[in-house]
């Protein structure tokens, strides 16, 4: 049923550093998540992606958003009907 | 002063694009807090559409998948969302393409002030 | 034999909330928010279980004059209508307009004198960066771009696995509970 999608954000947490995948649909009800990261956030972050898409309204590429906190960070995209959120440590380099 | 409150409130309602009404009663329909924006939204002003609710919580709950917490009720024009959190029912309604998952977060953020507004409903 | 088929129907509906995960504790404390729907009175119970209860109560006066078995019966009889899915009860409880406006008046006067006794919550401060004790470290973040690049991948792959949800029909799960309505 979900298989394929339960696999994208494995394959998306194996990656360095991230620590948590979520994926939201058009309601801003997660569909899926994986790792670090609470499930409640999808209203939110997509929320926020709104919010962001609004500074420029003549743009239609989806805008990323990175947040960052004391360790770690956290990526938005709204694409269409879905938004991912990706939450990262803090790296090394990232930190300088 | 309860200004306080329902200035929160509105701003909570300002936050979510989309949405319409946000309404404390206790489980008999009887409102204890009710903000709106402009848009007229009497349907859940009815006396009858609260008590509806709990009564459909508290069948909903015997389905063997535990106590039953929200109901999302989505219709062609309105959402509504509410909110076992007895002895208080929490309602909200927006849009029919309003951010659901932002009004379920919600949840988390008023329940310090549900605390004290439901004290005015158990002081017997 | 009516008195065997009101404790047989009783059984049924028994096994059929045997699905139920919930322990018995938390029947306890779930049971203030049910009970209303027995308490107020007969009338909120669906046709069928009235009729299994007076034929219990009858049936019992006459072939089981030991008040326990009464008692045991008649509290299985009550957990079985607390547990039974009653649709008759849906629209039974309404309150009169003249309490429904007391009552808001009530209410209205209780807030009104908490509200002066409370200490106000969710006084954080408000503004952007206010709450951050080195917020000059945070405002020149870059962006990365593999950052950027893994967020495109993941939402192009999403994309393909969200259009791969499909509902696999499966045996049907068996919280359904056979309506007894005559």
């Amino acid at each position: 049923m979900e298989t394929q999608l339960d696999k994208v954000l494995t394959e998306c947490l194996v990656q360095q550093d991230t620590v948590g995948a979520l994926v939201a649909n058009p309601q801003g009800l997660c569909l899926g998540a994986k790792g670090i990261i609470n499930p409640n956030v999808s209203g939110i972050g997509m929320a926020i992606s709104e919010q962001v898409a609004k500074l420029e309204p003549e743009n239609n590429a989806p805008a990323t958003i990175c947040l960052y906190s004391g360790n770690k960070r956290c990526i938005i995209q709204k694409d269409g009907e879905i938004t991912g959120i990706i939450y990262k440590h803090a790296t090394e380099s990232s930190n300088n | 002063m309860s200004d306080d409150i329902n200035k929160y409130f509105n701003g909570l309602l300002q936050k979510v694009s989309g949405l319409y009404v946000i309404q404390i009663t206790d489980r008999d329909g009887v409102p204890l807090l009710h903000v709106s924006q402009e848009k007229n939204v009497d349907f859940a002003l009815m006396p009858s559409f609260i008590p509806t609710f709990t009564t459909a919580c508290d069948q909903a709950g015997k389905l063997g998948l535990g106590r039953n917490k929200t109901i999302i009720s989505m219709y062609s024009n309105y959402q509504v969302v509410q909110m076992n959190k007895l002895p208080l029912i929490l309602t909200f309604v927006g849009a029919e393409n309003c951010n659901t998952g932002h009004i379920l977060a919600l949840e988390h953020q008023v329940e310090a002030y549900l605390e004290n507004i439901k004290l005015a409903v158990t002081e017997a | 034999m009516e008195y065997v088929r009101s404790i047989w129907d009783c059984l049924v509906s028994i096994c059929s909330c045997l699905h139920c995960t919930e322990d018995i504790s938390r029947t306890a404390q779930t049971e203030t928010e049910r009970t209303h729907l027995l308490a107020n009175d007969q009338q909120n119970q669906s046709p069928a279980l009235r009729r299994t209860n007076s034929d219990l109560n009858n049936d019992c006066s006459q072939s089981l004059p030991k008040k326990d078995d009464q008692d045991a019966l008649s509290r299985l009889v009550q957990d079985t209508a607390i547990n039974m899915i009653n649709v008759g009860a849906m629209d039974s409880h309404h309150l009169e307009h003249q309490e429904y406006t007391d009552k808001i008046k009530l209410y209205t006067q209780r807030l009104h004198q908490q509200w002066n006794n409370i200490q106000h919550p969710g006084n954080v401060p408000k503004g952007l960066l206010k709450d951050m004790p080195n917020h000059q470290f945070y405002v020149y973040k870059p962006v990365y771009s593999e950052d950027t690049s893994q967020m495109k991948k993941f939402i192009g792959k999403c994309h393909i696995g969200v259009t791969d949800i499909k509902i696999e029909h499966k045996e049907a799960v068996a919280v359904v509970v056979p309506f007894r309505i005559p």
